[in-house]
C-alpha cells in the first residue's frame, strides 16, 4: 500500500514528446501517449520545423532522394514549408486519434528550429521529455544539458521491459534513487533496471551503485560500467532498447513530482474528453 | 331345323365356383404356418434367386407387373436374406486434394474407421492449432524473428551510415527529410544556407554540388541493394517458420501415422498434410480482433479465414458402415425420390460475399453411396420422371463408379466455383421395380436397357386354382392377417376371401395374385368384425367387406339405373321388338367396374352394300369396335346371297350412348339386331346379349362377364324378375362365372337365365323363338326360319339393284347419243 502511494507521488504530471518530421515520430507519439494514459499525466506534443531542413531546402541544387523508393526530386524551401505543415497536422491529427476515447489530456505546439535545444526549452515546465534519438546529442551531452529525465525511444516501448537508464556518477545517489524508482514506476512493473553508468573507475561505480541500491532496495538494479562515451553507446546500442538518459544536475526543486502552476503556451486549449 | 339343339341354359352351380370350407382342415387362420414360397410367382422368383445369386455386371433386374402384386415385398425377402451374408463394403470419405484442389480425393476405409478419421484429424489439428502458436510464441523463435529483423535493419543502417561518412568526410551533411535523405554542406553545427553558399568562391560550389550529385547517386544505388536483402530476410523468416512448424507438427503427426500405418492412401494423405501445414502455419494463428471491414459505413461480412483455412483439413465422410462383425453386411437402400442428386449426390454450395462457393466438405452422398456394395430398389417410373435421373444411373452402372457432379454443372447451366470429386467405384444391384409396359418400352427404345438389366422378373397377375393352391391362398391370407396385426378369420371368411380372388381375375378357375387388394380386403373384414364385436373375422365380415366396398363407388352405376328405372334411358326388359336388342356395357371408373345393358339398333333398307358404323361415323367408337362391326358385315356378305351383290344400306348404332364405345364384345348384339332387321322379326327385350363374333359366326369369349350379366340382373331385379329375362353369354365364357349369390339363387329359382351360345344361329333362335335354318341340299334355308327370310330380303335387294343398275345404263346411254347430237 505504502508502495503504491510512493509510486502514485512519484509519478510525472506533465510529459512532453518531440515530435519531427520523420516517419519513426509515430511510433514516438505512440510511446508518450501511451505513458501518459498509463500514469494519468499531461501530455504536451511539440512538432519542431527543422530549421536546417529549411535551409537546405533552400539551395538551388537541393534534392531529396526517396526511401525507400530511391527517386530522387528537386525541392525548394516552400515545398519544403509546405511539406513540414502537412505533417504537422498530421500529427495533431493522430495525437487526437489517440486520445479519442481516452481519458488522455493533451496539448499541440509547433516550433521552429533544432529538435533538442527547442524540446529541452519546452521541457522546462515537465518532468519526462520523451523523444527519438537526435545525431550529435548523446546521453553525455543529454545528460549534461537536460533538466529533466529524457526517454530516447527506439521502437515500441512495452510495458513490463526493463528499463534501460543511462546516466553519470555525476549524478548524487540519492537523486539517481529517486528518479530510477520514478522511470521505473512509469516504464514497467517489476522494478527491474538497467542502469548504464559512465564511470572513471570500477571501484568509484560499484560505490555509486550500491549507495543508490541502499536508497532505492525495492529496485532490482543491473548496473553496467563504461568508461568513456564511445563505450557507453555501444553498450547501449547493443542493448536495442529504448534508454532513460537521467540529467546529470536535476532542478533544485527537487524529485520530479513537484507541482507546476504554469501552463505551457499553446496553439491550442489543453483537451480533455 | 338346326341340326344342334340349342345348348341348355345354365345350371346355378356354373355360374359360380365355390371355395368349400369343408376342404380346410384349420379352425382359423392363426393355426396356420406361413408359406413356404411365394404363391404363384415360381417364374420370378427363380429370376430373383438368378440376378441375385450371378455376380456380374449388367445383371442388374427389372422387376415388372402391374402395381399391388408385392413386387417390392418379395424382393426385400430375398435380399433381406442375402445381403447379411455378403462383407460389409468400406467407408468413404471425401478429402482435400492438395495438389489439385478442385478435385476433392475419395478414399476407402475399413467399416467403421472413417468415423474415427475424422475425429482424428480434427482432434488433429485442434492440436496444432494450439502447439503451433506456442511454437511462435516461444523466446527461441523470438529472438532468433529478431535477428532476422536486426540483420536487416543493420544492413539498411550501416549501408546508410556509409554513405553518411563518405559525406562527412567531403564537409557535406546526410539530412534525413519528410520523404527520404538529402546531402548538405556543411557550416559549424548546422546546414549552410543559400545566403552563404552563395558567398562561396565559385570553385568551391562547383565542388559542392558535383559531390553532392555522386553522393545522391552512390546513396541511390544503397537503397537499390535494399530489396535484395529483404527478401533475404523473408526467405529466412520463412525458413524458420517452417522449422519452428515441423517440430511442432511432427510429433502429433507421428501418432496420427502410426494409426494409420495400414491403410497406404491415408498415409500418403497424411503425408500432403503435412507438407501443407508448414507451408501454411499461419492460418493456425489465432484470428487477431481487428476492425470489420464496411463498405460505405455498412460492416460487410468477414469469413473468418483461419477457420475457413482450415477447412481443407477437414474430412468428409460420405459413407460409414458398422465396423464388420457387428451383424452389419451390405445394405439394401430403397430411395423413393430418385432425382438426379438424390441418385449420384450433389455438390452444395454456400453464399459468401454475393457469391456460390463450395469445397469438398459440401459434397453429400446420394442412393448408390449408401448402396454401394450392397442393393439398391428404385421405382423405374419415378427415375424415368426425374430429369436426367435415368442417364445418371446408367452412366454410373456403365461405368462401375459415381461421379458426383451438380446437374447445373453437367448441363453448364451454371458458372460458379465448381468441383469434380474423384469418382468412388460402384459395385450395387439395381432393382428397378415397373409396370410391363414400360420394360418392353425401355427395351424397344433404350438399347442400353438390354445390356444393363440383363434379369427380367416377370411377375404373374394370377394362379391357377385347385386344392392346394387354395390352401397355399389360406396360408398368404394367415400371413397377411398376423403382419397387419389382424384377427384370425374363419374358414367360411377364408373361403369367401378365396372366391373373391377368383372374381377379381374374373375367372373361375385363377386365383388374383394382387396382394394388396387382398390385404386391403382383409384390413376391411377385420374392422367390420371389430364393428360386430367378433374375435374372428368371419364370412358375413368378408362380404360385408365386398359390398361395402362396392357401395363406396356404385354412386354412377346407381344413377345410370335409376336413369333407366325412369324412363330417361331407354332400356326394355320386357316385350319383343324388330331391329333393337339389348346390349352389355362394362364402364370402368376409379377402379370399379359394372356393367349396364345398352340399347343397339339396326335400321336397313336397299343400298350400296355398306353396313354404316354410326359410332364409327361419328367418331365415338373405337378402331375395335370397328373391327367388329366390319366383321359381321363380312359374315352377312359372305352367308347370304353369294353370288349377288350385297345392295345392302344398314345403319347400326348404341342408342343414348354419348361417350365412346370401344371393345368388340357388341359385336353379337350388333348381328343379331341387323338379322332382326333384315328378316322383320322381333328380338325379345328381356335378354341381353354379349359376345364378339367371327366372319364364320362363330360366338368369341369377352371380358368382364361377371359384371355384364350382373348389370342386367339388377336391372331387372329392380323392376321385378319375371322368369324369362335372360343373359346370353359365349360358350367360351362359363368358366369365367364367379357370379355374386343373388344372381345365382335367382337362376336357382327359375326367375333368371344364363344361356351359353357357340355361333349365332343359336343367339338368334334363343332371342326370336325362331330358328336359324341351314341350308338345305338345294342350297336353300327351309322356309320361315330365320336366314331363309334375310336371304329373301337380301335377294330382293339385289334383284332391284339389278334392275336399278340396267336404268342407270339406258340413261347413261340415252345421255350419251343427246351429247352427241348437240
Amino acid at each position: 500500500m505504502a508502495r503504491d502511494v510512493a509510486a502514485k507521488a512519484l509519478r510525472p504530471r506533465r510529459i512532453v514528446v518531440g515530435l519531427e518530421a520523420q516517419p519513426r515520430s509515430r511510433a514516438v507519439l505512440r510511446a508518450a501517449a501511451e505513458i501518459a494514459a498509463r500514469t494519468e499525466a499531461e501530455l504536451l506534443a511539440l512538432f519542431v520545423e527543422d530549421a536546417n531542413l529549411l535551409e537546405w531546402a533552400g539551395l538551388p541544387f537541393a534534392r531529396e532522394v526517396g526511401f525507400p523508393s530511391a527517386v530522387s526530386r528537386a525541392l525548394d524551401a516552400v515545398a519544403m514549408e509546405r511539406s513540414l505543415r502537412a505533417l504537422a497536422q498530421e500529427a495533431e491529427r493522430s495525437l487526437a486519434a489517440i486520445a479519442q476515447g481516452t481519458s488522455l489530456r493533451w496539448s499541440y505546439r509547433v516550433a521552429r528550429g533544432a529538435m533538442m535545444t527547442e524540446l529541452l526549452a519546452a521541457a522546462a515546465e515537465s518532468d519526462l521529455v520523451v523523444a527519438a534519438a537526435v545525431a550529435g546529442w548523446t546521453p553525455r551531452r543529454l545528460a549534461a544539458t537536460a533538466r529533466t529525465a529524457v526517454l530516447l525511444v527506439q521502437e515500441l516501448v512495452v510495458p513490463g521491459t526493463p528499463v534501460v537508464a543511462a546516466c553519470s556518477s555525476g549524478l548524487a545517489p540519492a537523486q539517481a534513487a529517486t528518479l530510477l524508482q520514478a522511470m521505473a514506476g512509469v516504464l514497467g512493473h517489476d522494478h527491474e533496471v538497467s542502469l548504464a553508468l559512465l564511470c572513471e573507475s570500477p571501484e568509484a561505480a560499484e560505490r555509486w551503485s550500491r549507495e543508490v541500491q541502499r536508497l532505492a532496495p525495492a529496485l532490482r538494479l543491473r548496473v553496467i560500467t563504461a568508461r568513456d562515451e564511445a563505450e557507453l553507446q555501444a553498450r547501449l546500442a547493443a542493448l536495442r532498447r529504448s534508454v532513460v538518459v537521467l540529467p546529470e544536475a536535476p532542478p533544485a526543486a527537487g524529485p520530479p513530482q513537484a507541482a507546476r502552476s504554469s501552463r505551457p503556451r499553446s496553439r491550442r486549449s489543453p483537451r480533455a474528453p | 331345323m338346326t341340326s344342334d339343339p340349342l345348348p341348355r341354359e345354365l345350371a346355378p352351380d356354373a355360374l359360380r365356383r365355390v371355395c368349400d370350407p369343408g376342404q380346410f382342415t384349420f379352425e382359423t387362420t392363426a393355426a396356420l404356418a406361413a408359406p413356404a414360397d411365394v404363391l404363384g410367382q415360381a417364374r420370378a422368383v427363380e429370376a430373383i434367386r438368378f440376378g441375385i445369386g450371378i455376380a456380374r455386371t449388367g445383371y442388374n433386374l427389372f422387376a415388372m407387373g402391374p402395381e399391388g402384386l408385392g413386387r417390392r415385398t418379395t424382393l426385400r425377402a430375398f435380399l433381406e436374406r442375402e445381403a447379411p451374408r455378403r462383407e460389409v463394403p468400406p467407408d468413404w470419405c471425401y478429402v482435400f486434394n492438395f495438389e489439385t484442389p478442385h478435385r476433392p480425393r475419395a478414399m476407402p476405409f475399413p467399416p467403421g474407421r472413417a468415423q474415427q478419421f475424422r475425429a482424428d484429424m480434427a482432434r488433429f489439428i485442434e492440436d496444432l492449432r494450439t502447439a503451433i502458436p506456442a511454437a511462435f510464441e516461444s523466446d527461441q523463435y523470438r529472438n532468433r524473428r529478431q535477428e532476422i529483423d536486426s540483420q536487416f535493419g543493420e544492413q539498411q543502417e550501416t549501408a546508410i551510415a556509409a554513405v553518411g561518412e563518405h559525406a562527412k568526410a567531403q564537409g557535406i551533411a546526410l539530412l534525413r527529410t519528410p520523404a527520404g535523405f538529402g546531402f548538405a554542406p556543411v557550416k559549424g553545427d548546422g546546414v549552410m544556407g543559400p545566403k552563404e553558399f552563395a558567398k562561396l568562391p565559385e570553385a568551391e560550389q562547383q565542388r559542392l554540388q558535383s559531390a553532392i550529385a555522386e553522393l545522391q547517386q552512390e546513396l541511390e544505388r544503397a537503397i537499390h541493394e535494399m530489396p535484395k536483402w529483404r527478401r533475404e530476410a523473408q526467405r529466412k523468416l520463412r525458413e524458420l517458420n517452417r522449422e519452428v512448424t515441423q517440430a511442432a507438427v511432427m510429433s502429433l503427426i507421428e501418432e496420427l501415422k502410426s494409426a494409420y500405418a495400414d491403410l497406404e492412401q491415408v498415409m500418403q494423405y497424411l503425408a500432403a498434410v503435412q507438407e501443407d501445414v508448414l507451408d501454411h502455419a499461419e492460418a493456425f494463428q489465432q484470428a487477431k480482433d481487428g476492425e470489420t471491414p464496411t463498405l460505405f459505413g455498412i460492416p460487410l461480412p468477414q469469413a473468418d479465414t483461419s477457420e475457413s483455412a482450415l477447412r481443407r483439413y477437414q474430412v468428409n465422410v460420405l459413407i460409414a458402415h458398422e465396423p464388420a462383425g457387428d451383424g452389419g453386411g451390405a445394405s439394401i437402400v430403397y430411395e423413393d425420390n430418385p432425382t438426379h442428386a438424390n441418385l449420384i449426390g450433389r455438390i452444395e454450395h454456400i453464399a459468401q460475399m454475393g457469391t456460390l462457393v463450395t469445397d469438398f466438405t459440401l459434397i453429400k452422398p446420394g442412393a448408390l453411396h449408401r448402396a454401394n456394395g450392397g442393393y439398391l430398389i428404385l421405382d423405374a417410373l419415378k427415375v424415368l420422371t426425374q430429369p436426367f435421373a435415368w442417364d445418371a444411373l446408367k452412366r454410373a452402372l456403365r461405368a462401375r463408379e459415381i461421379r458426383t457432379e451438380s446437374l447445373g454443372q453437367a448441363l453448364s447451366l451454371i458458372s460458379t466455383v465448381s468441383l469434380e470429386p474423384q469418382p468412388i467405384p460402384l459395385d450395387v444391384k439395381v432393382v428397378l421395380v415397373g409396370e410391363r409396359a414400360l420394360y418392353y418400352l425401355l427395351h424397344a427404345y433404350d438399347p442400353e436397357l438390354g445390356e444393363l438389366f440383363k434379369v427380367a422378373v416377370d411377375f404373374e397377375d394370377d394362379v391357377r386354382r385347385s386344392a392346394q393352391t387354395d390352401v397355399h391362398y389360406a396360408q398368404v391370407i394367415a400371413e397377411i392377417a398376423r403382419r397387419e396385426q389382424l384377427r384370425p378369420l374363419d374358414r367360411g371368411a377364408v373361403a369367401r376371401a378365396i372366391e373373391r380372388g377368383a372374381r377379381l381375375v374374373g375367372d373361375a378357375d385363377k386365383l388374383s395374385l394382387r396382394m394388396r387388394e387382398l390385404a386391403d380386403l382383409l384390413r376391411e373384414a377385420d374392422y367390420w368384425a371389430s364393428v360386430a364385436g367378433r374375435a374372428l373375422i368371419q364370412t358375413d365380415d368378408v362380404q360385408h367387406a365386398i359390398d361395402t366396398g362396392e357401395r363406396r363407388s356404385d354412386r354412377i352405376r346407381e344413377r345410370l339405373r335409376e336413369e333407366v328405372l325412369r324412363g330417361t334411358l331407354l332400356i326394355d326388359s320386357s316385350g319383343a321388338r324388330i331391329g333393337q336388342v339389348n346390349g352389355l356395357a362394362v364402364a370402368a371408373l376409379g377402379g370399379f367396374a359394372f356393367g349396364m345393358p345398352q340399347r343397339i339398333t339396326a335400321r336397313t333398307r336397299f343400298g350400296a352394300g355398306r353396313v354404316i358404323d354410326i359410332e364409327r361415323e361419328s367418331e365415338l367408337g373405337g378402331p375395335i369396335h370397328s373391327k367388329g362391326v366390319l366383321i359381321l358385315s363380312g359374315f352377312v356378305a359372305g352367308r347370304f346371297v353369294p353370288n349377288e351383290p350385297l345392295s345392302l344400306a344398314a345403319s347400326l348404332v348404341f342408342e343414348q350412348s354419348y361417350g365412346g364405345i370401344e371393345g368388340d364384345s357388341a359385336s353379337s348384339a350388333e348381328l343379331y339386331a341387323l338379322l332382326s332387321a333384315l328378316a322383320g322379326v322381333p328380338i325379345r327385350q328381356s335378354i341381353a346379349v354379349t359376345g364378339s363374333v367371327n366372319q364364320q359366326g362363330d360366338v368369341q369369349a369377352i371380358g368382364s362377364v361377371n359384371e355384364k350379366i350382373e348389370g342386367f340382373f339388377d336391372l331387372c331385379a329392380a323392376r321385378g324378375l319375371n322368369g324369362e329375362q335372360a343373359v346370353l353369354i359365349p360358350a367360351s365364357n362359363v368358366q369365367h362365372l364367379m357370379l355374386r349369390d343373388a344372381v345365382v339363387e335367382a337362376v336357382a329359382a327359375g326367375r333368371f337365365h344364363i344361356y351359353p351360345v357357340a355361333t349365332i344361329d343359336q343367339g338368334i333362335e334363343r332371342l326370336t323363338g325362331i330358328p336359324a335354318g341351314e341350308r338345305g341340299p338345294g342350297g336353300a334355308y327351309p322356309p320361315g326360319t330365320i336366314n331363309a327370310r334375310v336371304e329373301r330380303r337380301l335377294a330382293e335387294f339385289a334383284e332391284r339393284s339389278k334392275a336399278a343398275g340396267s336404268e342407270r345404263l339406258s340413261r347413261k346411254s340415252w345421255r350419251g347419243t343427246s351429247q352427241r347430237k348437240h
